[in-house]
């Protein structure tokens, strides 16, 4: 559509609403840009209705939306085709039903992450998800990009947690599958094609989701080491071990660097969340001591309350805050048993192109962050492509993926920032082509 | 109609002797865990995933229904042919093929016994946490379809929260992967969405699932209560306390007369209701949960409060549990079984409720349930020779569904809607809701080839039936499981 038909189509657009949500017309901003695309107008619905009413009228004027949560990870996915209309929802940021007996509550979907924690704690209870930059992020946002963060319930994912979900179609149509109790086989549970669909197939609106009592204590045991090995295999002996953890991290120090927090000396960081009550606590400290040990730890600290928030804060926000943003950046999932021997080659790959490597595991979890920072400044650009390569080489032969979370854009364009989706591409066209015909939903960006 | 020619094709692709169509060898296949009865036309036992291609491929081009089936276990009429075509069954396809005790994981065949499973990996410490009451008997590819969960589910999540990947053949024969190895998989979760969508979308010919540490000690308590209001009341507060137990089970007082006499599970007869708790993990954890949760049901005024001191014990108060429902037997010849959901804090009001509707109605319900989830297994006891018990049976389970769903809670926790609950669908989702729905089914099955009339109501009865099913209905003291 050439610019003047578009420039038509959007003021037209912007006639027909309704004077209620005309009212929460906003100007575009850096805020809102995707990879340097900004939108033409910026809506901010404080209603379903209104989210409905966008995408009905958007619909018809041929406008490209893109759902907007805290904006804080909307570097992740393609560069967007065509970003006519940024629809933020952070107005939409209610409780709308919590019972602390049923464990469960129900959202809007623009609440920030902080402010739902907070609601829950006067309960004692949580949701064991960890994202970056809670202040800001929303649940809608942090389920549309799907990833779990450092903090895990028995080991599960972030859909684990979520019951039900109301969404709102790019025709305007609402819709709601599952509800707000844990055991539920009524209908699909259509939340799963939301959560990681980077809202491409509809606008997320209300979620469900299954909360947990706090744990009464917590602690976390930070320990350094001279090797990334005996820093991995202490992780791994006590993820394999029994104790009750919610946090199990390594840290190289190249992102332990970027990290930079004052208590922690330099080294291989292995740092590890315990909760319990007084004597399992108690027992959980004495076992990942006795752990430890057989590992040749240099340094080995305890941490609690606000000292321990602020250190899983700053593990979470790796990579998304100012102080520790890097050039390139990779999410890598793999097997969980080849964490350990990736690890090192992930290094030895950057380091030879002079640069720094910063790496972020969730061990257990499989899951490493993998950023590349420009040290010297003056990085050439088919390094970056080079270690793109080695990195998606070196996942595949252990059946991972590797997805491009933040990079350049010539980066981004050429190797493409999805992995793993090969397979599954026609289902996944298919699926978008039935849910959003006029393709109006975040164009490119996944497909 | 499957003609000759058909038949021979089918023959071809997994050998005659496993190609069924003597009214003989149908009958077997004609039920599920219940009593309401449909014929295939024709039953297939493949062995392998390329079979299963080959052989959708043919029912596609010749339009032909399929019903995948694993174990018949389910009680809503999921795994019954309804509308005749091919049913597939699934239990040759049970090998463990691989068990990863380093990634905690393992690849099986849809047909493997859940059981099997658990016991099988349990060499490394490890078992699978999904533990549906049938668990002796229920295949992972129906637990798949129906999204089953189990006592345990309470503290360690349904089906789902367990599969990390899926192969699966669609309506056209093709086969996928969904999710895999690892933990995430980035864009749509295809394995999120097959899972409990009860053989409509695809049918499941290989999992990968995610398995558990063995928790180093279990406890299991049992309190007896004077009325099932006290015991209600004691669920709600465990939950609100901050404890999630591994499992809270209850039995009210119809139940435990039915069970006592039949496997001496030590249950007082005069009792008003029992809650069975477990508690699992470290075993300091569990001595410091077992002392609050005791202090927590103490408030209710139990009349006793006991623990299991050995594993002996411990099996025998499990025992009344599992041994309820074919105990239904001794109160009266048929119990139709209801598979509802509620928020547990509404337990108190909504048990109450059931206790008004039987009265009301005159007609006996049993009620075991997985307490803790909200998870209701009223039973209603009728004999199903006398035509008006039969139809009051079936329209208080009506009753006591929209009970659930007024309560905030839904029309099934783990047996699926299948052919049972379909029509009361609209009570729960309006007509976008269930657009939305069945615009997924068409993504993968154009025709409406699988397991086709499942799930959602007909549109043209659904105006004028309020409730209509047969399929929960079961003889008691038959083998059916909660």
């Amino acid at each position: 559509m050439n610019q003047t038909i578009k420039q038509k189509n959007t003021a037209d657009f912007v006639k027909s609403l309704s004077q209620s949500l005309k009212d929460e017309l906003t100007s575009p901003s850096d805020y809102h840009s995707i990879d340097n695309v900004s939108p033409t107008i910026v809506l901010s619905p404080i209603s379903n209705e209104h989210i409905s009413e966008s995408l009905r009228k958007a619909s018809e004027y041929e406008l490209n939306v893109c759902p907007i949560g805290g904006a804080t990870r909307l570097a992740i996915g393609n560069k967007p085709t065509q970003y006519d209309l940024g629809l933020t929802l952070n107005k939409l940021d209610k409780v709308i039903d919590y019972k602390p007996s049923d464990l469960s509550i129900t959202v809007q979907a623009g609440i920030t992450l902080e402010k739902l924690q907070k609601q829950l704690q006067e309960n004692n209870q949580f949701l064991p998800i960890s994202a970056p930059l809670t202040q800001r992020s929303t649940i809608g946002g942090i389920l549309a990009i799907g990833t779990s963060g450092s903090l895990t319930w028995l080991n599960g994912t972030l859909r684990d947690l979520v019951t039900g979900m109301k969404t709102i179609h790019p025709d305007g149509v609402i819709s709601k599958s599952g509800g707000q109790v844990m055991k539920n086989v009524s209908g699909y549970e259509m939340s799963r094609l939301h959560i990681g669909g980077l809202g491409t197939l509809g606008v997320i609106s209300e979620v469900s989701l299954k909360v947990l009592p706090k744990p009464e204590n917590e602690v976390s045991v930070i320990t350094t080491f001279a090797s990334q090995a005996d820093a991995y295999n202490a992780s791994m002996s006590i993820f394999r071990s029994k104790i009750n953890k919610l946090c199990l991290s390594y840290i190289n120090p190249g992102a332990l660097h970027h990290l930079n927090i004052k208590s922690i000396k330099p080294g291989h960081l292995m740092a590890v969340r315990l909760f319990g009550k007084n004597l399992s606590l108690n027992r959980c400290i004495d076992e990942v001591d006795s752990l430890l040990k057989q590992h040749n730890p240099k340094t080995v600290s305890q941490i609690r309350e606000q000292e321990q928030e602020d250190v899983w804060q700053k593990v979470s926000d790796f990579g998304w805050n100012s102080d520790t943003k890097p050039y390139l950046s990779m999410r890598i999932s793999l097997p969980p048993n080849t964490v350990g021997d990736i690890l090192g080659s992930l290094e030895s790959t950057t380091i030879t192109k002079g640069l720094m490597p910063g790496l972020s595991t969730n061990v257990g979890h499989g899951t490493i962050l993998f950023h590349v920072y420009d040290v010297s400044n003056n990085a050439e650009q088919n390094k970056f492509g080079e270690i793109v390569s080695d990195v998606r080489r070196l996942v595949r032969q252990r059946r991972g993926t590797a997805v491009i979370e933040q990079g350049p854009e010539f980066i981004k364009e050429e190797f493409g920032v999805w992995d793993g989706f090969e397979q599954n591409q026609k289902t996944f066209k298919s699926l978008k082509s039935n849910y959003d015909p006029l393709n109006i939903l975040n164009p490119g960006r996944l497909l | 109609m499957i003609d000759s020619r058909i038949i021979k094709r089918l023959q071809a692709v997994v050998g005659k002797q496993y190609v069924l169509n003597k009214e003989s060898d149908l009958i077997t296949f004609e039920y599920d865990g219940s009593v309401d009865r449909s014929q295939p036309t024709v039953v297939v036992l493949p062995k392998s995933t390329n079979e299963i291609s080959e052989l959708m491929k043919i029912a596609s081009t010749a339009e032909i229904a399929i019903v995948a089936r694993g174990a018949g276990t389910g009680l809503s009429g999921g795994a019954i042919a309804e509308q005749g075509g091919i049913l597939l069954s699934l239990t040759r396809m049970n090998q463990i093929l691989e068990i990863d005790p380093e990634n905690q994981i393992a690849v099986v065949e849809p047909g493997v016994v859940n059981l099997e499973l658990t016991q099988a990996v349990s060499k490394f410490d490890l078992y699978y946490a999904p533990d549906p009451s049938s668990q002796q008997a229920c295949t992972i590819g129906g637990n798949i379809a129906e999204n089953s969960g189990g006592p345990h589910c309470l503290a360690y999540g349904v089906t789902t929260n367990h599969v990390l990947g899926i192969e699966v053949v669609d309506a056209d024969g093709e086969i996928s992967w969904y999710g895999g190895r690892t933990r995430e998989h980035p864009g749509y979760d295809l394995r999120g969405i097959m899972i409990g969508s009860e053989g409509t979308l695809s049918i499941v010919t290989k999992a990968i699932l995610r398995l558990s540490r063995r928790p180093e000690s279990v406890k299991t308590l049992l309190a007896i209560y004077q009325d099932l209001d006290q015991a209600s009341a004691a669920v709600s507060a465990v939950i609100s306390s901050g404890i999630v137990p591994a499992a809270m089970e209850m039995m009210d007082d119809l139940a435990i007369k039915a069970a006592e006499p039949a496997v001496n599970a030590g249950y007082p007869e005069n009792a008003g209701a029992v809650l069975l708790v477990e508690v699992e993990g470290l075993a300091e954890l569990v001595e410091e949960d077992v002392a609050d949760i005791e202090k927590v049901m103490s408030k209710y005024n139990p009349l006793e409060i006991r623990t299991a001191k050995t594993e002996l014990d411990r099996t025998k108060l499990w025992a009344g549990r599992k041994g309820a429902l074919s105990a239904l037997g001794r109160l009266a010849p048929n119990y139709y079984l209801i598979d509802g959901t509620i928020p547990p804090s509404k337990l108190v009001e909504v048990m109450s409720k059931i206790k008004e509707i039987s009265a009301e109605y005159n007609v006996p319900i049993a009620n075991v349930l997985h307490a803790g989830d909200g998870n209701l297994h009223p039973a209603i006891l009728f004999d199903e020779r006398n035509d008006k018990e039969t139809k009051i049976a079936f329209e208080i389970g009506g009753i006591i569904l929209k009970l659930c769903v007024d309560a905030g809670g839904a029309l099934s926790g783990e047996h699926g809607i299948g052919i049972e609950k379909r029509e009361l669908m609209p009570y729960m989702f309006n007509n976008d809701d269930l657009d939305s729905m069945s615009k997924l089914k068409t993504v993968f099955d154009k025709k409406s080839l699988l397991n086709p009339g499942k799930i959602f109501p007909d549109k043209a009865e659904s105006a004028t039936t309020t409730f209509s099913q047969s399929s929960s209905v079961s003889n008691t003291g038959t083998g059916a499981y909660i």
